[in-house]
């Protein structure tokens, strides 16, 4: 069924270009003009997925399920890369929270000493990349609060 | 030139293949995952040293997964799988030691054959390539691109859906004849497209860590056969020297063709050797010959697959895709008239192929036992720190977050791709190599008044489709055949 939906995905992205080159405005001297190779690409990457979907393929079985620990993983990523685009905080506080959050996700050892050394050695480790990334490669990154 | 040779490129050179030989011996972690995370990283760094310390790291990863293939039966990258069927067996009947230093020293040579091919063959093919047309190259780029296809793993024509999908990745930005903006669906930050380097970070680290977290069992760490000596006698070497030179020289021609990477060089290659062999009932369950072929011929598509790259602008393989993009990062523009416009560069991954095969053989003979225990941490310690490598790296391209959701979006869509049986190479060429095909064949229609024909009529197109046919048929021989058993 996911697989289903997975190649209608792709169908529908494939009518998406074909759709935006229909309205791409041509070149006067281009022959080819900017929407013919996207769109002649658009129209094959359709008819390959409708062939596919036909097409028994492999039915998954021996396939990990996509667990609550998966999903919860890319959440606690998503929430901390939102975290650091609003620049309201130094950029090694949300970072160790995700290096421990997918420690805590991925670990089975939740004990105190565990996790209190974990916590530790991610805060080394991200005000270290910080330190290093601001002071030596002049990046961006947040280094002090910004509360709104 | 000198600068080249200098201690500091050397230096450079060490460390990218002592971190390839550590990534590469990680399984789940591969070669291409840490080039594509390195790229942000070199940004400060100049050309000659960023790209020479990236080939050491291709040489490393590459020869560094023959470690956990032989000692724990898990190989660190698919160009090990073939090692995996002899090195292991090895291993159990306690000859662990002999495996280890065999397949080293049988990926040195292979490095170091295809390095006198990538020397010779490259300016050469470089003069030839001056001469092409617009057809011409278009037809080169179509081949990488169907020979991936034919080549990847899996259901053919969700290979071909994932290289056309590549290639509308690659058309949302600027127009690469106009430069005016097209296809950004009223997004302003679509008008620079997809970043490059976002996407393979994304496809290759990203999605890596996913299918890690998602695959993950537990705490133990993996079981391990490493207990001797990585020692040889030289004369068990040297009588396997003919199917040493054998398998380099395979495993560089395979590596020459664009698109085809380690894997199907080493499954060739053992295939070869199997049919060679005096005993090859032992295939697969020790033998020397198998172990040396696969090793020999994987090696060896490092240096073959870096042909194309240097004489045509083209890569043979997804990390050589990498690479290229690594090259256009710093500056440089690969195709026919590097050798003309920038011979330093040249002769800077001449050296970092020569160099770093002779450091990948001190550090591999001399550090495999450590690595095999690095190699065992969990990947709950590992995946953490990974994870804000790749949100960093991805930063540091632009200075701004909407690169970091952009790879993020790239991991989780790779991920479903892999998923739903689509392979990610053809993606990644096709992204890579549609700019370049369709600049290329809409010059080529421009002087032609929209005239396809001459596609078709030159010797060159003729010859790109002999070649895929054949590789094309080789691989579906090879996939019924060799290696079922």
């Amino acid at each position: 069924m996911t697989k289903r939906l997975f190649d209608g995905f792709l169908l529908l992205v494939a009518a998406l270009f074909f759709y935006q080159a229909l309205h791409t405005k041509p070149e006067n001297y281009d022959v080819m003009g900017p929407a013919l190779w996207p769109m002649s690409v658009a129209v094959i990457s359709a008819i390959t997925v409708a062939f596919a979907m036909i097409t028994p393929g492999a039915d998954g079985e021996n396939e990990r399920k996509l667990n609550a620990r998966f999903w919860l993983f890319i959440s606690v990523i998503f929430g901390c890369v939102v975290t650091l685009n609003l620049e309201i905080s130094p950029f090694f506080i949300p970072s160790s929270a995700l290096c421990l959050l997918s420690y805590l996700l991925l670990s089975k050892k939740h004990d105190l000493v565990s996790i209190t050394v974990a916590a530790t050695l991610a805060l080394a480790f991200c005000y270290t990349l910080q330190w290093i990334f601001t002071t030596f490669v002049n990046l961006d990154l947040t280094t002090s609060f910004h509360l709104p | 030139m000198l600068e080249v040779l200098s201690v500091s490129i050397g230096l450079y050179i060490g460390l990218g293949v002592l971190l390839g030989i550590l990534v590469g011996a990680i399984p789940g972690l591969t070669a291409t995952m840490l080039i594509a995370l390195s790229l942000p990283f070199t940004f400060s760094m100049e050309p000659i040293p960023a790209i020479s310390m990236l080939v050491g790291m291709y040489i490393g990863g590459v020869s560094g997964s023959l470690i956990t293939a032989i000692v724990m039966r898990m190989p660190g990258t698919p160009a090990s799988v073939i090692t995996t069927l002899d090195g292991y067996p090895m291993a159990l009947r306690g000859e662990a030691g002999k495996a280890l230093a065999l397949a080293i020293w049988a990926s040195f040579f292979g490095g170091l054959i295809s390095w006198v091919f990538l020397v010779l063959l490259s300016e050469p093919l470089s003069r030839l390539a001056v001469r092409f047309s617009k057809f011409d190259y278009f037809a080169l780029i179509a081949m990488a691109l169907l020979l991936i296809v034919f080549l990847s793993r899996g259901n053919m024509l969700r290979g071909l859906t994932a290289g056309m999908l590549g290639i509308l990745a690659a058309v949302p930005g600027s127009d690469p004849i106009s430069g005016s903006f097209r296809f950004t669906f009223g997004q302003q930050w679509l008008e620079n497209g997809f970043p490059l380097l976002a996407v393979l970070i994304g496809l290759f680290a990203g999605n890596q860590i996913l299918q890690e977290v998602l695959n993950l069992q537990g705490e133990r760490a993996n079981d391990s056969k490493m207990d001797s000596r990585v020692s040889l006698n030289p004369k068990q070497l040297i009588r396997h020297w003919g199917n040493i030179a054998r398998s380099s020289v395979l495993g560089t021609w395979i590596g020459v063709l664009p698109g085809v990477g380690a894997n199907v060089g080493s499954a060739f290659a053992y295939s070869i050797a199997r049919s060679f062999s005096k005993k090859p009932d032992d295939f697969g369950k020790g033998s020397e010959e198998g172990l040396i072929a696969s090793e020999s011929a994987n090696n060896a598509t490092v240096g073959g697959a870096l042909v194309p790259l240097v004489a045509l602008g083209i890569p043979g393989s997804v990390v050589d895709a990498i690479l290229l993009g690594g090259l256009v990062m710093h500056g440089v523009q690969p195709g026919p008239f590097l050798f003309r416009n920038d011979p330093e560069m040249v002769y800077a991954i001449f050296n970092a192929a020569l160099i770093g095969n002779i450091i990948m053989l001190v550090a591999m003979l001399l550090l495999t036992r450590h690595i095999a225990k690095i190699a065992a941490i969990p990947k709950q310690y590992l995946l953490p720190p990974l994870i804000i490598t790749c949100i960093v790296g991805t930063f540091a391209i632009s200075n701004s977050w909407p690169a970091v959701f952009i790879m993020l979006l790239f991991s989780l869509f790779g991920f479903l791709l892999e998923r739903n049986d689509y392979p990610l190479a053809p993606f990644v060429i096709g992204f890579i190599l549609a700019p370049l095909a369709e600049e290329n064949l809409r010059s080529a229609t421009m002087f032609t008044d929209g005239a396809i024909l001459p596609l078709l009529m030159t010797p060159l197109p003729i010859c790109v489709f002999i070649i895929s046919v054949a590789m094309f048929i080789l691989n579906r021989r090879l996939s019924n055949g060799a290696l079922d058993d």
